[in-house]
Parts: structure tokens; C-alpha cells; sequence
């Protein structure tokens, strides 16, 4: 259910971490290594396709306001792409997903028990080398999966729930996926023993640019935004997953939210009802509305960075604050 | 002062507790706005706790003089999506099926021959208050108004507890719902359970609130049936929906062709939003219906009222001094309330929307055999048994092995247990639930914890250290992920490759969300227990999950090894047994030698453990992990007895191996496969192996001087090989 598509790779402005993340294969197909042939396919699946490796290179940035050891921050920096990549498997699986990045899922491939097991023996790996980095930051990681895990039972207990409020829902958001954001920042911050305030200003950063990333992304995803995600359009509506645009256009009032309340919180919706949800939904302008609420946690993050001294670390994690800024607008 | 406590109805709830305060020598004044015996619309089930209180209160004996033979319930068996399914009482226990019209006569006359003053068609009106503090209750008798005062009112109206105390606004709708009850006649086919079918067809659509039906059968041919649902529900709406329930009854089911109505049906509020800190405040207490103490799955609500009533006297009587001015402390009361409820009602102003996610889980999983939701249905359908769930046989019963001079232990198994509940109740107090099976159990179960402090104590006598009490609490929340994880399944994706107007696969999610939860709060467990431990979490994670994965990619596979499905267990099996030995001794300061030694033993005791119950499946016994031969077969797990046969004997090999291919689903064929499995000494060359993996545990103990904790040790392992149930 996590969604993080960002585009463009030339935010990364600094030369050195992008070097170091070369660095970084060697360590996921050593962590991904197993004696059981299938395993070793199924756990390197997502790893060898790549992707953006954002959390890595957040992590790798985040360390440029301390001292570090190259090896302990990649091994960190593995872990959390590992993570990620669990949550991944295991999304996969609870959306019935055939596809991810542009090849077939794991659980397309051999099935859901099998990617469901799979997900869970790289989190045990990702864990491993966690905890071989001392025991603050693998706590430190471990609270975060816990909030991360938490935010996910949370949404589905308030799936078809038209009366969560805005609030809730932000919490929602913030655990299930800003949460990953944020500990690559934290982590960075902690292994390079970064002064305090450097730790903050890149905590709330973390945050902040999770939150607007998920927000412009449930935007952007609405169908008829010419985007295509994943899943067959108006999976979530029917799913009973309302992001903040359904959410606000149920609160405006008028004939529109009485017709949306009526259409909403049943599971028996028709596919041309689901299709009228949307056309309600933006007929309002709740879309807007809410693009408007992620940029302003995207400038949170920019204002945050300020913080710290200038650079190419910095540069570049603005680079990312301000592609969503663009993304949005 | 009128009375030392003023109770406020006088239904089972309301009752019991005058009973119990009057046998603790209290003044009671119970009132009751109705004279008694009267009707009450009501499915009229008692559990066998309810029954057992019963007892104990002398009403049973009371209800059997007066009315002669009861009507003993066995069970209940749940209709869902064209199938039954059955849960019957364990252990000589039974319900009964009572009309409220008596029991609640009979408990009353109980209470008033205890020493309770009853005051009928008496009304609260209002509670009075002084400064905050209730300190008794203006009541109305005959048009009448009269103040009467008492340190402590019990308010045990049932659904009328709005009158006396207004609900707050926002949560006025949620956890409410409403019953229509009938009488019907003319049935066939009824016996000693009880039937509830679930959802009632509506003929509203999905939009509505969930709904469920009931048929308990009060004679041979006769039935208090009803229809209860989960939420607001427009009125007329409850009535078409009673018409839909007993006409479905009498058109699709061959026993109910000649049903015939008896009088018109009732209808009658229920709550099920039970919140435990709302149950208490200065001078007041509510006990049963009145605190939203009715299951929303099966609408059973006699016998925790009783035991609510229970727990509000015994508070009462140990907070409540005579002529003491200020108001008596009675929070005590919710936190028994917590302790004998965790989760058993969802508690929390979130209860009514996690009851609808229940309920779609409970849905789509009905089907299901596998763990997590087999053990969510049993909690949630048939709580009242919970305890005997199958489930729970995996953590068996060990008192006889460790005797009763292990007091020690059970205070530390306790302890693991409060980590544990304290861990899950809060995010997801059902959860509690699940993971308090094992403290419930009067017994010391066999759990993983328990390798944890046995090992500690061996190395270390006296108290285990917190860390160590972390440390097993995480194992046994990891070994519960992996519960949950392990009932992830396939879907069938035929016909519709785009799941289009499928429902989502609520089975899965909660599988996978629940097994990542309880993972991270284990994770989050061993992080605080220190470095070392997260280290082996995370290792023998790893380890156990490749052993599992290579497990499922096995399955079906008539080719494996005995040596390869062996190096599975070892894998597998065996290491979430060695893991616990391993982590005990650890933290107890154990020599590199000494782990080891422990070590060694957990795999060995966890190979043989697994080899015994695979000799136990295939000689045709249900197995303490809750599976039987033929659900192995159907998963395609083949343990050593039947791939012993199929690799050892060639003849015999290729009949059983033909059986297999074609997936034995008849009884008979499951005979033919225990016949040949046995012929082939397939059962027997598990439980030899069992003995010598067994021997090799033995082995390693003797790095360690005899003594008792040595001693129990060597019993666990004498009773993992113990063909099959009961202990002695």
C-alpha cells in the first residue's frame, strides 16, 4: 500500500554519495544470499531490478553532518532498502499485485504464501545487519517498523470509514509511510553522530517529505489524472481506502457530498459507481486542495533543511523536497 | 443510609452481584422497575461459565428443583457461506438453554434468600450526586418519588442505563445494535447445540450493518430464533429482515419445511461497546448489558453480566468500610474488568469499526484452516471455550512434568504474560485476546517462554532477570507472527484475471498486517532485551523462515528425502525450539559450552516433538498442532511415515503413492492410507527417530549435574514423545 514513485534520478547532486551507492549491490546480494536456490531467486527478485534507492541515499546524505564509517553506513543503508523491499513483497500480496517495477511480482511469480515468506526472510536480514551496527540504532529501526506496521492495521480498521478525520488520516499516513522517510534520516543522523540539531532539523525533514510525497502521490493517482499506478483504477474506493481528496470532498457539503455519502462505505459498490465517486469527487476541488496541503509539508521539509550548513547533501536533498514541490503544482 | 449498595436492576447482572454482597454480609437494596417473574426477549444460551457460576451461587440447584430437567447444550454449530461448522464444549462442560423468565426469577430468589432486599416496580429515575460523587438514586414506585441514598449504586439496567447515564454524543450510535426474537415450531432435526447463521441475508445490499441469526432449539420440535445486527438499523428494515431469516430457514433447510411463527416476534436493544474505565466512578458501578457487555458475533451476553456482577461485588466488598465518609475506591473494578476481558469484547471507542473488520475477516476466512483464523474464529464465535481451543494444544499442558514446586516459574511465566498483553492490548486489544490463551489456562502451559526460564534456571537459580522475561515474551510474540504468517494462501485466479467485483482479500491482509505487527513488536521486544538477543531473533527468524519456505516449495513433492525433509525440520522446527533453550541460557550467563549444550538440547526435544506428532497424524490422531492426516495430505505435507513407505517399500510405496496423487478426500481412503502407512512401519520408523533425537536432547543435559531443574527438563522431553493425550 506504500506508494513512492518518484521520477528522475538527477536530484542527486552529490557526487560522493552517489559513488557510495555503488557500493551498495554487493552488500544486498551478499544479505539476500541463501543456500536454497529458489530463495536466493525469490529474495533477489526486486533487489537485482534495481529501483530508485531512495532510502539509501537519504540514509548516506543524512550522514554528511558527522563522522562515519563507509562500511557501517552501508550496511545501514542496505537494511533499510531490504525493509523496503519486504514491504514491498508483502504489499504486493495484499493488493494482488501482478506487476512491480516494470516486471512481474514476486507473488505473480510463485505464488503468495511463498512472496509472503520471502518478504519476511529479508526483513530477518535486513535485521541482521541492523543489529550488527549496535543496539540504539537497531532500536531505533525497530520502533520505526513498529510504527510502520501499525499505521497499516490502523488504515484497514478504517477502511469504508467516510467519517475518519483529517487528522487520523495524516497519522495514518505519517506511520505507514513517512515513517520510512524518517529513519533513514534519524539513522544517518545517528550513525554519524550528527550535532543535535543537524539530527532534528533532518528528522522533521524526513517526515515531512514522506508525508507530502504520499500525499501528491494519492493526488496524482486519482484516475482521469492520466497516472497509471499498479492497481485497476478505483481499486481503493472499492477497497473502502479513501485518501484525503475523497475524504475532504465527502466534507464539502452541498448535493455532492450527499450523493458521495450515499455512494461511499458499502463494499458492493459497481464499477460505474466507483467511476462516479471519482467524477464527484473531482468535481470538487478537494484534488487541488489537498496538492495544496502537500506542498505545504514539502515546504515544512525545505524549511527544515535550512538547518544545516550548505552543500551538496543538502542540495540534494532540496532537489527532492522541491520535485515535489513541482509534481504537485 | 439506605443500604450499604443500591442495585439498579435485577437481571442476571444486577442479581448476582446483590447475591454476592449479601453473602458478604452487606445491606443490598436491589430495585427493579417490573415485579417479578417476568419476560425478557433474549436468546436465553448460557455458557459453561455462566453455568458454573451458577452453580456456585446454589441457583442451579434451585433452577433443578423447580423446573426439573434443563436443557443442556453441547455446542454450537455456525452456518456461514453454505457450510457448518462445529464447536462443541470440551471436557464434560455444557451449556444450557433457560428462559429468562426463570433464570432471572431464580437467580433473584437467590439473592433475596442471600439477605437482598427487593424493591419491585421501583424505578430509577436519576442518580444523585454530591460533589461528583453518586451517593444514591431518586426512584419512582406508583407514581411515588422517593431519595434513597448508599455509598455505592450499581447500575445494572441492561440497554436503559441511557436514562440514568447519557451517553457521550459522538459515540451514541456505535457499538449499539438491536434483536428481534420469535418463537417457532414445527421443526425437525434439532439437537443438543445451539445454531447461529451468519450474515442474514439482507434484502438491503452490503450498505447495511452486519447481521447474524440465531435458532435454539427449546424442545424437539421448537426454537427461540432471532435476528441480531451490528448497528443502527431503520425499524421496519429489522422486521423484513426477521421475515428473510425464517423464510430462508423454511425454504432452504429440509428440517424447518413446516416452520410455523408463535406469536409475533419482540425486539430489544443490545450494546457491545464496552469501554472498561467507563464501567467505574466514584460511588457507581455497571455491570453487564449496561456496560456493553454482549458478544457482537453471537449476541451472548448471560454470562459475562453474571461475571461482571461477580467482579463488582468482590471490589465492593474489599473497598467498602462502614461509616468511612469519603467515597470508596473502586477502580479495582476496571482493572479485573481489563485482566478477564482483554479483547474478549473489542474495548475502545474504535470497538465498533474494528467489529466490521472483524466480521469481513471472520467472512471471508471462514473456510480457512489455517491458524490465525482458525483461532480468531474460535475466540470470536465461542469464546466461552476458548481456553480448550485446539490452537493452544501446541502449547500443552507440562504441570504434571514440573511439579507444583515450581512457583518460581509460574511468577515468571506470569510476568511474560503481562509483557505480552501490555505489548499487543492497546494498538489491538483482540490481539490480547489471541496471545492471553495461554495465561487463562489454569495450568502451566508448554510454551516457548518456558524453554527460556528452564534454561536460565539451570544455568542460574532464582529469579530470571527482565531481560530474560523480554526475551521470552518476544519469542512467543514471534512464534504468534509466525502463526499469522503462515496463513497467508493462494487465491484462485480463475476466470477473472482482474479480480474485477471480487471482494478484497480481507484473509490475507490481516495475515500479513497482523503477522508484521506482532513481528515488530517482538523485534521491538528483543531490541530492549539487548544486542545479543536481537541478533539470535534475527538470526533464527532467517533461518526458520528459509526452512519454512523450503517446506511450502516442497509440498506435494513424493520425491523428497527423508534426510532432506529432516534437514527441513532442522530448519525449521527445530529452531524455534533450540532458539528459546539458547536465549535462557544467554541471559543467564551461560558458558559458550553451556549455550551449546542447550542449544543442542531445544533441536533435538523440537525434532523429536515434530517426528511424534507426525507418527500420531498419520496413525489417523488429531495432532497438538491442530492438523490431522487429512489436512496434511490436502497441503501436501508428507512427514517420515509416509515417505518412509513411499521410498522403503515398493510395493506397498506405489498403492499409497497412487492414493496420494489423486488427494485423499474420503474417510475411507484416509483408512487405506493409515492401513498402508502402518503396514509399511512408516508410524513406527518416526517414533524411533523421535527416541533417538530424544536420547541426543538426554545427551546433551548431561553436561549439566542432576538436579530438579535438570530434572524437569528431561520430562519435558519424556512427555514430548508421550503417544498422545491426556497427560498424567
Amino acid at each position: 500500500m506504500t506508494t513512492s514513485r518518484t521520477t528522475g534520478e538527477d536530484w542527486l547532486a552529490c557526487a560522493r554519495t552517489r559513488a557510495a551507492l555503488t557500493g551498495l549491490d554487493s552488500i544486498l546480494r551478499e544479505a539476500t544470499a541463501a543456500d536454497d536456490a529458489l530463495l536466493r531467486m525469490m529474495a533477489g527478485h526486486l533487489v537485482q531490478r534495481g529501483g530508485k534507492r531512495l532510502r539509501p541515499a537519504l540514509l548516506l546524505l543524512s550522514a554528511s553532518y558527522g563522522s562515519y564509517q563507509w562500511t557501517r553506513l552501508l550496511r545501514a543503508a542496505a537494511a533499510l532498502e531490504l525493509v523496503h523491499i519486504a514491504s514491498l513483497y508483502h504489499d504486493d500480496v495484499m493488493d494482488r499485485a501482478s506487476t512491480r517495477r516494470h516486471g512481474q511480482s514476486v507473488n505473480a511469480c510463485w505464488g503468495n504464501e511463498l512472496a509472503a515468506l520471502t518478504g519476511t526472510y529479508l526483513f530477518a536480514r535486513a535485521n541482521s545487519l541492523l543489529v550488527s551496527l549496535g543496539n540504539e540504532p537497531h532500536h531505533v529501526a525497530a520502533r520505526a517498523f513498529l510504527e510502520l506496521c501499525t499505521g497499516q492495521l490502523q488504515e484497514v480498521e478504517n477502511v469504508y470509514n467516510t467519517d475518519l478525520t483529517e487528522a487520523a488520516h495524516l497519522e495514518i499516513l505519517a506511520r505507514k509511510t513517512a515513517t520510512l522517510f524518517e529513519l533513514p534520516c534519524v539513522l544517518g543522523a545517528l550513525l554519524s553522530k550528527a550535532p543535535r540539531r543537524c539530527a532534528t532539523a533532518l528528522q522533521a525533514y524526513g517526515q515531512h517529505l514522506g508525508l507530502a510525497f504520499q500525499l501528491t502521490d494519492d493526488v496524482l493517482d486519482l484516475p482521469g489524472r492520466g497516472r497509471r499506478s499498479g492497481k485497476p483504477a478505483g481499486t481503493d474506493v472499492r477497497e473502502g481506502v479513501y485518501c484525503l481528496a475523497v475524504l475532504r470532498a465527502v466534507r464539502t457539503g452541498g448535493a455532492v457530498a450527499v450523493r458521495l455519502k450515499d455512494l461511499l462505505g458499502r463494499e458492493d459498490m459497481t464499477v460505474e459507481q466507483v467511476a462516479e465517486v471519482y467524477r464527484l469527487v473531482e468535481s470538487t476541488d478537494a484534488g487541488s486542495a489537498v496538492l495544496e496541503v502537500a506542498r505545504s509539508y514539502a515546504m515544512r521539509a525545505l524549511e527544515a533543511l535550512q538547518v544545516l550548513p550548505e552543500g551538496p547533501p543538502r542540495q540534494s536533498m532540496e532537489n527532492l523536497a522541491r520535485h515535489v514541490l513541482i509534481r504537485s503544482s | 443510609m439506605d443500604a450499604d449498595v443500591i442495585v439498579v436492576g435485577a437481571g442476571p447482572a444486577g442479581a448476582t452481584t446483590a447475591y454476592w454482597l449479601a453473602r458478604y454480609g452487606r445491606r443490598v437494596l436491589l430495585l427493579d422497575r417490573q415485579q417479578f417473574p417476568r419476560p425478557k426477549t433474549c436468546g436465553n444460551a448460557l455458557g459453561p461459565s455462566a453455568v458454573s457460576l451458577l452453580q456456585e451461587m446454589g441457583v442451579l440447584h434451585r433452577l433443578q428443583n423447580e423446573n426439573g430437567d434443563l436443557r443442556h447444550i453441547r455446542g454450537m454449530r455456525v452456518r456461514m457461506h453454505q457450510r457448518w461448522r462445529t464447536f462443541t464444549h470440551e471436557g464434560g462442560r455444557s451449556g444450557l438453554l433457560v428462559p429468562r423468565i426463570i433464570l432471572d426469577e431464580a437467580i433473584r430468589q437467590q439473592a433475596g434468600a442471600a439477605g437482598a432486599a427487593m424493591l419491585p416496580r421501583t424505578r430509577a429515575v436519576r442518580l444523585l450526586r454530591d460533589n461528583g460523587t453518586v451517593v444514591g438514586v431518586e426512584a419512582s414506585r406508583a407514581g411515588r418519588r422517593t431519595r434513597l441514598q448508599a455509598p455505592v449504586v450499581v447500575v445494572a439496567c441492561g440497554a436503559a442505563v441511557d436514562a440514568l447515564i447519557p451517553a457521550a454524543s459522538d459515540h451514541a450510535a456505535a457499538g449499539r445494535g438491536q434483536a428481534v426474537r420469535g418463537h417457532l415450531s414445527g421443526l425437525t432435526g434439532l439437537t443438543d447445540m445451539l445454531e447461529i447463521y451468519t450474515p442474514v441475508t439482507s434484502p438491503y445490499g452490503c450498505g447495511l450493518p452486519p447481521s447474524y441469526g440465531w435458532v435454539f432449539p427449546t424442545g424437539s420440535s421448537t426454537a427461540n430464533a432471532g435476528v441480531g445486527v451490528l448497528g443502527p438499523y431503520p425499524g421496519s428494515h429489522l422486521t423484513t429482515l426477521w421475515d428473510t431469516f425464517v423464510r430462508t430457514l423454511r425454504d432452504t433447510d429440509p428440517r424447518f419445511t413446516g416452520l410455523r411463527q408463535e406469536g409475533s416476534p419482540q425486539s430489544a436493544p443490545m450494546r457491545f461497546d464496552f469501554v472498561p474505565e467507563r464501567c467505574a466512578a466514584p460511588g457507581l458501578l455497571l455491570v453487564g448489558d449496561a456496560a456493553g457487555m454482549t458478544s457482537p458475533f453471537t449476541g451472548q451476553g448471560i454470562g459475562p453480566a453474571m461475571e461482571s456482577g461477580r467482579l463488582a461485588a468482590l471490589t465492593i466488598h474489599a473497598r467498602l468500610r462502614p461509616g468511612e465518609p469519603s467515597a470508596p475506591d473502586l477502580s479495582d473494578y476496571i482493572r479485573s474488568l481489563k485482566s478477564s476481558y482483554v479483547g474478549h469484547f473489542e474495548d475502545g471507542n474504535r470497538s465498533a469499526r474494528r467489529h466490521l473488520l472483524v466480521w469481513r475477516t471472520l467472512h471471508s476466512t471462514f473456510d480457512s484452516e489455517r491458524p490465525l483464523f482458525t483461532l480468531g474464529r474460535q475466540a470470536l464465535l465461542f469464546p466461552d471455550s476458548f481456553d480448550e481451543a485446539r490452537v493452544t494444544r501446541v502449547l500443552d499442558d507440562a504441570t504434571g512434568i514440573l511439579a507444583d514446586k515450581s512457583p518460581r516459574l509460574r511468577t515468571d511465566l506470569l510476568a511474560v504474560s503481562e509483557v505480552l498483553l501490555n505489548a499487543v492490548r492497546t494498538d489491538w486489544p483482540f490481539l490480547g485476546r489471541i496471545t492471553a490463551m495461554g495465561r487463562s489456562m489454569p495450568t502451566i502451559p508448554l510454551r516457548p517462554a518456558l524453554f527460556v526460564l528452564l534454561a536460565g534456571q539451570l544455568i542460574a537459580p532464582g529469579r530470571a532477570p527482565d531481560s530474560a522475561v523480554l526475551a521470552a515474551a518476544s519469542v512467543e510474540l514471534g512464534y504468534l507472527a509466525a502463526l499469522a504468517g503462515l496463513s497467508v494462501v493462494e487465491e484462485s485466479r480463475d476466470g477473472d484475471p482482474k479480480h474485477d467485483g471480487r471482494l478484497a482479500n480481507w484473509g490475507n491482509m490481516l495475515a500479513l498486517m497482523v503477522g508484521d505487527f506482532l513481528l515488530g513488536k517482538a523485534n521491538e521486544l528483543a531490541a530492549q532485551a539487548g544486542t545479543a538477543v536481537s541478533q539470535m531473533f534475527s538470526q533464527s527468524l532467517a533461518t526458520a523462515t528459509e526452512g519454512q519456505i523450503r517446506h511450502v516449495r516442497h509440498a506435494h513433492d513424493l520425491h523428497l528425502t527423508k534426510a532432506e525433509h529432516t534437514a527441513i525440520l532442522t530448519q525449521q522446527t527445530a529452531t524455534l525450539f533450540a532458539l528459546p533453550c539458547k536465549l535462557g541460557a544467554l541471559l543467564a550467563g551461560a558458558t559458550t559450552a553451556e549455550a551449546a549444550a542447550l542449544e543442542a538440547y531445544g533441536r533435538h526435544l523440537g525434532l523429536a516433538f515434530q517426528l511424534t506428532e507426525e507418527a500420531r497424524s498419520a496413525t489417523g490422531q488429531p495432532t497438538r498442532l491442530g492438523t490431522t492426516l487429512a489436512s496434511d495430505l490436502a497441503s501436501g505435507i508428507f512427514g517420515i511415515p509416509v515417505l518412509h513407505v513411499l521410498h522403503h517399500n515398493s510395493k506397498l510405496g506405489t498403492r499409497l503413492k497412487s492414493l496420494i496423487v489423486r488427494c485423499p478426500g474420503t474417510n475411507q481412503d484416509i483408512r487405506t492410507v493409515i492401513r498402508l502407512v502402518k503396514e509399511g512401519h512408516g508410524d513406527t520408523t518416526a517414533r524411533t527417530l523421535a527416541s533417538q533425537y530424544a536420547e541426543q536432547a538426554r545427551a546433551a543435559l548431561r553436561h549439566f549435574t542432576p538436579g530438579p531443574d535438570r530434572h524437569a527438563m528431561e520430562r519435558l522431553l519424556d512427555h514430548t514423545l508421550r503417544p498422545s493425550r491426556p497427560l498424567s
